[in-house]
């Protein structure tokens, strides 16, 4: 069976969404964006380019626009562009070893417009690129970027420690983030998000209201809180209400939007909705025995994998980075805004062994799935002190040519039965 | 300088003889504060030669070759000797591995305790004072080992030791401008001999170099990520031509500037030295990584470039470099593979290579 088949035969067991807010989160994302292009084309309005681990709510207090570069990736890559814009990037000199999934902003840029049918009309001109990750790699990516687009550019690559974060630091994060990191970071980043607060004003003609800020940040922090609630649901309800390949796409596409007045709405429709289905006992897998987790990025060449083993065997996915990493990694409380977001980008807790663990436990997972690239030595002891049996498959996330839907099935059904299945024998029996 | 294995045996020798040695794993650690400790500083640099049975079980499967090899070396006892393991850029992810294991009960007891030294990739006034407060904190770690302070004339003698180190260097790099070119291995060679030997000692080798005159082509070497060894020197001059400059603080950039003497405060001029003269690889703004290289494009007695990525990951800079290097009649080549894991096929594509470069000349 070919993947594109196996894929269409996987999708056509289960509907694409179970929730009715589902459709309207992505044709508001798709509204936005239109309306967004449609300014800055036509209108000529500026709007920054940003990267995801990069502070969202200045922007927005600020009344700045801006589009999420791993965002945009995504959009370019579902319309099945994304081979285009990376054999253009080798044609121009590019190697194939370079990280070309969030570099599809620049393919872009160097195209100039080639494309006949751009995703979503293609990405406008930005007036700014602002990059945040701490390799080196990323900056001298960001800076090419930005001479690409002909834009300034801002980093906000904080230093780094060179300790892993804090045990148990989900439950400090919200409000005892000063104890996360060490001052001299913390400081240094604040430093360097008032450097960019001054650059915006700069650039945008931008003006910035600390009491703005708090309110966009407390926003922010409501809308976290919000999926809290669904976490709790998801957590507490008997068998999950809602399938996460359906989770996936809402959360991050609120997530992309946080601080908004729209993103909390969306953000409390969504926990309403799935209340409703929590109190009308309506399961997305109503025989479902097994509860399990995927660990890392997630298998976005395959989504449909997610709800693949839900009638054979009673199988559902509960938890994955996404929704979590928002609910403990992202709220900042504290009267100053500001060093509170920088200590998020100092002390980001995305992939810690201790609250991996501690998520799958949490959501009564039976095991954990994932890929070879995503798994250590080091994980998998933790899972093992845990008791939390792991498959890991040996496919890529997002090249669709490493699916094998026969050897996926096979091993998640071995799985099952070799480790999972007597684990919860033993517990059912008090072992 | 024969890359780790020479710096470890060293290391070893050094420690067997009663030194206390800092191993230091990463690029532009201020190595004068550790002098002034009195202990001796020596780099350690992954051995790709090596098998990583251990880190092979710990790591993932996407690590990459040198991330394994450094886990290895640790965990393996291998560094035991030292009395701190400085980490530095690219080896953050080291660090903290290291520091997982430890935490989890699954690090020998004997493993040294850590330190992690970084200062900012950007320039300007905010990062300068970020790179002398970080000086000052790896002072105090330092002088925590023995729970006194660095003596304020220790640390002014071994800044004017190490100013003496680079006069010398400068007088060895300057001999690469002319016909009779040193061979570029040898130059690296004697500049690495600086992983491990005292500044005095450092001096007398790199003065005492009767390295013999390169031949072939004169290139220019650029890195994606600092070299610390000779290993592609080696391999370009199999293939008959010769580096005579690198973009790379083991090479060229060794010397660029001194530390300011006589200031009363040596760890603020320590630090400014470090914030001005971080690895070419680590600098940002862009203008300021490249203006080295455009200076040597214009040079006419340069025949061509070699771009080295030992990790594909790197090259953001490279198709644009490519192109001026083009626009000045530069031909270049990039080996997009680690000359440590696969000499022949880098030697056979620089031979190709050269050969055009010759080509091109008798035409």
């Amino acid at each position: 069976m070919s993947t594109t088949e196996a894929k269409s035969a996987a999708a056509r067991k289960k509907p694409r969404f179970e929730l009715e807010c589902s459709p309207q989160i992505r044709g508001y994302q798709k509204q936005w964006y239109a309306d967004l292009r449609q300014r800055v084309v036509e209108g000529g309005e500026k709007f920054a380019l940003t990267e995801a681990m990069t502070p969202h709510e200045i922007l927005e207090a600020m009344d700045i626009p801006f589009v999420t570069n791993e965002w945009w990736s995504g959009i370019v890559t579902a319309h099945r562009q994304s081979p285009y814009y990376f054999d253009l990037l080798e044609e121009k000199g590019f190697s194939p070893g370079l990280e070309r999934y969030c570099a599809l902003s620049l393919a872009g840029a160097l195209d100039k417009g080639a494309h006949p049918e751009p995703a979503w009309g293609g990405l406008p001109q930005p007036s700014l690129f602002v990059q945040g990750m701490p390799e080196a790699t990323r900056v001298e990516f960001g800076e090419r970027n930005a001479i690409e687009h002909g834009v300034p550019f801002i980093s906000l690559s904080p230093p780094q420690t060179g300790q892993p974060m804090p045990l148990r630091w989900w439950e400090v994060a919200r409000h005892g983030w000063e104890a996360l990191c060490p001052t001299w970071q913390l400081d240094y980043m604040t430093d360097k998000f008032w450097d960019m607060i001054h650059q915006l004003e700069d650039i945008f003609g931008a003006g910035f209201d600390m009491d703005r800020l708090r309110e966009v940040n407390g926003i922010s922090n409501q809308q976290q809180a919000v999926f809290e609630e669904v976490r709790d649901l998801i957590i507490t309800a008997p068998k999950a209400p809602v399938a996460l390949s359906e989770m996936l796409g809402n959360v991050m596409a609120i997530q992309w939007q946080r601080g908004t007045p729209w993103a909390l709405e969306a953000a409390i429709q969504l926990r309403d909705e799935i209340k409703a289905r929590v109190d009308a006992e309506k399961w997305t897998c109503p025989n479902e025995k097994y509860r399990f987790a995927w660990v890392g990025p997630g298998l976005w060449q395959n989504t449909a994998f997610y709800r693949m083993f839900e009638d054979s065997h009673g199988a559902v996915f509960v938890q994955s980075m996404y929704m979590s990493l928002a609910i403990d990694g992202y709220p900042r409380y504290g009267a100053d805004p500001v060093r509170a977001l920088a200590s998020r980008y100092c002390a980001f807790g995305i992939g810690t062994l201790d609250w991996q663990a501690h998520e799958a436990l949490t959501h009564r997972c039976d095991g954990i799935v994932t890929v070879k690239s995503s798994v250590s030595g080091l994980l998998r002891k933790v899972l093992a002190d845990a008791d939390l049996p792991l498959l890991v498959l040996d496919i890529d996330l997002v090249d669709a040519r490493t699916w094998d839907e026969k050897a996926v099935q096979e091993a998640m059904g071995r799985f099952i039965e070799d480790e999972v299945e007597p684990r919860r024998q033993r517990r059912l029996a008090g072992v | 300088m024969a890359g780790k294995s020479t710096a470890m045996e060293e290391a070893r020798k050094l420690a067997a003889a009663g030194k206390r040695v800092v191993a230091i794993i990463g690029w532009r650690v201020p190595t004068e504060p550790v002098r002034a400790a009195g202990l001796r500083p020596v780099h350690i640099a992954p051995d790709l030669s090596q098998p990583t049975p251990d880190a092979d079980e710990l790591l993932s499967a996407e690590a990459k070759p040198p991330l394994r090899a450094l886990i290895q070396t640790l965990v393996s006892g291998d560094l035991d000797f030292a009395e701190l393991i400085v980490f530095a850029p690219p080896f953050a992810p080291v660090s903290v591995q290291l520091e997982d294991l430890r935490r989890m009960g699954l690090l020998r007891e004997s493993v040294p305790p850590t330190y992690y030294f970084e200062t900012m990739m950007l320039r300007g006034e905010r990062q300068r004072q970020f790179a002398i407060e970080r000086t000052r904190a790896f002072a105090r770690r330092l002088a925590a080992l023995d729970g006194q302070p660095i003596p304020g004339k220790a640390l002014e003698a071994e800044v004017v030791a190490s100013n003496a180190v680079r006069r010398s260097a400068l007088a060895l790099l300057e001999t690469r401008g002319t016909t009779s070119a040193p061979k570029g291995s040898a130059v690296m060679d004697a500049l690495g001999a600086g992983d491990w030997l005292a500044p005095a000692d450092h001096v007398a080798t790199i003065e005492g170099l009767g390295a013999p005159t390169g031949n072939g082509p004169r290139l220019v070497l650029v890195s994606s990520s600092v070299l610390g060894n000779s290993r592609v020197h080696g391999l370009v001059e199999e293939a008959g031509a010769n580096i005579v400059a690198e973009d790379d603080i083991y090479g060229s950039h060794f010397a660029t500037e001194e530390i300011a003497e006589g200031t009363g405060d040596p760890l603020e001029a320590i630090g400014s030295f470090i914030h001005d003269n971080q690895p070419m690889q680590r600098t940002s703004p862009p203008e300021l990584r490249r203006a080295w290289y455009h200076e040597q494009l214009r040079r006419a007695d340069v025949d061509g470039v070699v771009f080295y990525a030992e990790d594909p990951i790197w090259g953001w800079d490279v198709p644009a470099m490519r192109a001026a290097a083009a626009a000045a009649g530069k031909p270049t080549t990039t080996l997009l593979l680690d000359v440590q894991l696969k000499p022949e096929k880098a030697l056979a594509q620089l031979s190709e290579f050269v050969r055009s470069l010759a080509g091109e000349t008798n035409a």
